[in-house]
């Protein structure tokens, strides 16, 4: 699948969603999104990194340099605020999804 | 190919300071290490358009007003507050009468409080970011 730039406009999902487990930094975070989906979520980069530091300003991410050879990352990890926001997502994704899958099965 | 992709971020880029830093740093170490496995012109190419990436940098317009909001709030729970340094010093400063320095009290009835009051009240009838009806289930399309 080509490289998206937010697939199906649920990026900040993916990116709490593959945070939760575990501290990543950037790459990695990318990379997770990739190998979880089996390729179907191929994040464009240059999208990635934008968001992240969005969900930080809003308090659901936080952040510090990592200075692991053999260069200096950026780790982000999800806050208890972050948790609660991946709750509400989660919830609203599953009802979204149950609603879809009603009509579309029929 | 990296370091001009990464000229032609920071001449768009709209975010100063620190950030400005490490939006720079961040994005360097990542295409440094994308170019291991897919060389230079993959990272770059996968990186997208840089002039595209550094206006993603920007906050929008709402967030920015939001976060004021925030920032109001915050500051002024703490000139507010009877605890704080900041607060008690102005309230003693007022009951001594000297006016020369610092902030005036909340009780005060001086044009700087009653805008304070105003400008307080302004933020709180500042309505939600996102508004919902209740008991409709929404596609959740934008995060």
């Amino acid at each position: 699948m080509a490289a998206s730039s937010d697939p199906h406009g649920q990026i900040d999902l993916l990116l709490l969603s593959v945070l939760s487990d575990s501290p990543a930094h950037g790459y990695r975070v990318i990379e997770r999104l990739r190998e979880q989906s089996d390729g179907a979520f191929d994040l464009r980069e240059g999208t990635a990194y934008p968001a992240l530091h969005r969900l930080e300003r809003h308090g659901l991410l936080e952040s510090r340099w990592s200075s692991e050879a053999p260069r200096r990352r950026r780790v982000y990890a999800i806050t208890a605020a972050g948790r609660g926001a991946l709750e509400g997502k989660r919830r609203e994704w599953s009802a979204f999804a149950g609603a879809m899958q009603a009509v579309v099965a029929g | 190919m990296i370091e001009r992709w990464l000229a032609e971020l920071e001449r768009e880029l709209r975010v100063h300071g620190r950030r400005r830093k490490r939006v720079v740093e961040e994005l360097a170490g990542h295409l440094h290490e994308a170019a291991v496995t897919d060389g230079e012109a993959g990272a770059v190419s996968r990186m997208g358009d840089p002039g595209e990436v550094a206006r993603s940098f920007t906050p929008r317009l709402l967030d920015r007003v939001f976060e004021q909001r925030d920032r109001l709030a915050a500051l002024t729970m703490l000139l507010r507050s009877p605890s704080s340094e900041i607060g008690s010093r102005a309230g003693r400063r007022a009951a001594t009468g000297d006016r020369r320095h610092g902030p005036r009290p909340a009780h005060s009835s001086s044009p700087s409080a009653s805008r304070l009051a105003h400008l307080e009240r302004a933020l709180v009838a500042a309505p939600a970011p996102s508004c919902r009806k209740p008991g409709v289930v929404q596609a959740p399309f934008r995060g």
